[in-house]
């Protein structure tokens, strides 16, 4: 996990358990005019962390965080990256897309805002002789690029999947957000009474998925998605896609509604999104299950958002602890939901993932704990 | 006077991409929204874009939008008071 | 499970040609993309205003999904069981490279909510999924080249898995004005179809 939180999974989760957010004000007319508030990687310890990578400078950021993250989780499992076997799946909806800029000075070039020419340049860095799938589906692509890799390995298409998720926060994005007043004027406050839009973020993470667990506990058992049907960037008034996407997942995870420990729900703090998700998980009977929203601690990771959140899930099932949603107060959706307003010791054994996002799609998966 | 809603008429024929409609099948007076334009959220958003290319005016509350945005009277009316 | 997958309809659209399950279906003697898929839009009588919201690789995935839809027989299957899985090389750069331009100058510094939704490869599902109610599962891969063999893994398992009981795939890319919309409906068990199979999707491609 790499985010404004820091490079690796411990430092995630210290924060988590403090309540610390990443989320900072920003002043850089780089990135926008006029200044907001974003969830922004480290500069300076990058340009430290980036020595550990082989010609560092001939990797785009986004490359370099990449390889970091996926360096970072393949050292802690015993596995051969550069084998047939074994898959690099790269979730992402912009990539490199500062290469487009004007006034982009990097020197790498252009092509690679091409998302698979990105995904290729890292896998080949790894070795790995397999061509990459990249998932672009916006801020569904990481549940569903989790979702995938677990059906390949059901299949038996591959032994091993690596899944990386990542996103910048780039001009190009966050301008776009604005001009759709969709970005929060303080820190995003997700379900809350005042909440008035989301905070940006950019994070890289990797998962590791296999067919032999080899220590790990927590099983990807069940996974769906669906399309609202009904407006490319409002989403449904009902909740009816998020609620079958939730379904799918469920059924083939063959859990109940009752057996969820935790949600670790899309809660992108903008008013339609949050009250859509209330009508859905009112629906499905899991209002009453603790629930969260990450996006409080980096923001709105788009690509990386699906992977760094079932990342920061699957630590919260191994450690059995809640984490509180950051920047939530006081309920404002229309449904109850049960938000956790602290950190808290739990038995969490069974997750419910969920993202939903532009072009009226919704993903959800099931994690549980073997 | 009427100067300045026949533009607002070309530039919102423009900017929305209403291909297929005229200026004259806009009505100065009829509701530009839940009408026969057809025209939804992301169109609103567009139309505060327009005004401030156009006419450099800026709007950061889009739920102004709703009384602005009503008809093209009503948004020639906001410009001029605007600028007045 | 996937050898009763079939093929149940198909459309190519490229050099200004729609031809749907092999034959001619509509073709122009306008070269520029635009005229050429305004042309189609009006051909199919389709009355949909909409269309004209959309960004170039929505408006070819929308026309390549309408002849292939209008000619498969979807019975009575649910339209939640209705998936949309496409691939295309480009991503939405085309209109990538539109946004970038209204945010390169700080004087001329006017970023449109209308061209910026279309920055996503998956806005075209989308628009699909409105246009014809589907609320299936919804995949969209990059990929450099038309990829049969992972469209074909990816549904042959949403079948497995009793996720879907239709799926709209295909390749639809737009890049610097060269463009190509590849699309195809797989279901089950229509005995007179042909099969779901890696050649046959390749077969499809490269037909001329």
């Amino acid at each position: 996990m790499i985010s404004s939180l820091g490079f690796n999974s411990a430092e995630h989760i210290e924060k988590l358990r403090q309540s610390k957010s990443g989320i900072k004000p920003c002043d850089d007319a780089l990135l926008y005019p006029t200044p907001f508030q974003a969830s922004i990687i480290d500069e300076s310890r990058l340009n430290e962390m980036k020595y550990e990578i082989d010609s560092a400078d001939s990797y785009t950021k986004l490359e370099q965080l990449h390889i970091l993250s996926i360096k970072d989780c393949v050292s802690q499992v015993n596995i051969d990256v550069t084998s047939g076997r074994t898959l690099f799946v790269f979730s992402t909806t912009k990539g490199n897309i500062d290469l487009l800029a004007e006034n982009y000075t990097g020197g790498i070039n252009v092509k690679r805002a091409y998302l698979h020419e990105m995904a290729k340049v890292v896998s080949k860095y790894f070795g790995n002789p397999v061509n990459p799938v990249v998932v672009s589906n916006a801020c569904i692509s990481g549940v569903l690029a989790v979702n995938m890799a677990k059906d390949f390995i059901e299949a038996d298409l591959y032994d091993n999947v690596i899944v990386t998720g990542g996103d910048l926060a780039a001009e190009f994005t966050i301008s776009g957000f604005q001009s759709f007043k969709a970005i929060s004027e303080t820190h995003c406050k997700p379900y809350d009474i005042v909440r008035d839009g989301i905070t940006i973020g950019e994070a890289c993470s990797t998962i590791f998925l296999s067919k032999n667990p080899n220590g790990s506990t927590i099983l990807i058992a069940g996974g769906g998605s669906s399309n609202d049907a009904n407006h490319i960037s409002g989403p449904s008034r009902t909740g009816d896609g998020l609620m079958m996407a939730c379904e799918k997942a469920m059924n083939e995870a063959k859990i109940e509604s009752s057996n969820i420990d935790f949600i670790s729900a899309h809660g992108t703090a903008t008013v339609y999104n949050d009250e859509m998700e209330s009508k859905a998980f009112n629906w499905l009977g899991i209002q009453n299950v603790p629930l969260n929203s990450f996006k409080g601690y980096w923001g709105h990771t788009l690509g990386a958002a699906g992977i760094i959140e079932i990342a920061a899930s699957a630590h919260s099932m191994q450690n059995n602890e809640l984490y509180k949603s950051a920047g939530f107060e006081k309920i404002g959706t229309p449904e109850p939901l049960n938000v956790i307003d602290s950190y808290q010791k739990k038995k969490v054994d069974v997750v419910l993932k969920t993202a939903s996002g532009f072009g009226g799609c919704n993903a959800a998966t099931i994690l549980v704990k073997g | 006077m009427a100067e300045l809603e026949e533009q607002l008429k070309s530039q919102i024929i423009e900017s929305l991409n209403l291909e297929d409609i005229e200026i004259t099948d806009i009505e100065t007076d009829s509701a530009l929204f839940g009408g026969g334009l057809g025209l939804d959220s992301i169109d609103a958003l567009e139309l505060i874009v327009m005004l401030e290319k156009f006419h450099g005016i800026k709007i950061d509350d889009p739920s102004q939008g709703k009384d602005i945005f009503k008809s093209v009277q009503t948004i020639a009316d906001f410009i001029r008071a605007q600028k007045a | 499970m996937s050898e009763t997958l079939k093929i149940v309809s198909h459309s190519v659209i490229r050099n200004s040609s729609i031809s749907v399950n092999g034959k001619m279906d509509f073709t122009s003697g306008e070269k520029d993309f635009k005229p050429f898929i305004k042309g189609a839009f009006r051909h199919y009588d389709l009355k949909y205003p909409k269309f004209f919201k959309m960004d170039n690789l929505c408006k070819l995935a929308m026309i390549g999904a309408e002849v292939v839809i209008k000619h498969s027989d979807l019975g009575n299957i649910s339209k939640e069981r209705i998936g949309i899985v496409l691939l295309n090389r480009a991503s939405s750069l085309e209109t990538d490279r539109a946004h970038q331009k209204t945010i390169d100058s700080r004087e001329n510094y006017f970023p449109s909510p209308a061209l910026f939704v279309y920055t996503l490869a998956n806005i075209m599902a989308g628009e699909i999924a409105i246009k014809h109610k589907f609320q299936g599962e919804n995949m969209s891969f990059v990929s450099s080249d038309f990829d049969a063999e992972l469209t074909q893994n990816y549904v042959a398992n949403l079948f497995a898995t009793n996720k879907v009981e239709a799926c709209l795939c295909g390749w639809v890319d737009f890049d610097e004005e060269s463009y190509e919309s590849v699309q195809y409906l797989v279901g089950v068990n229509k005995s007179k179809n042909t099969i779901f199979d890696n050649q046959t999707i390749n077969e499809i491609y490269n037909a001329k």
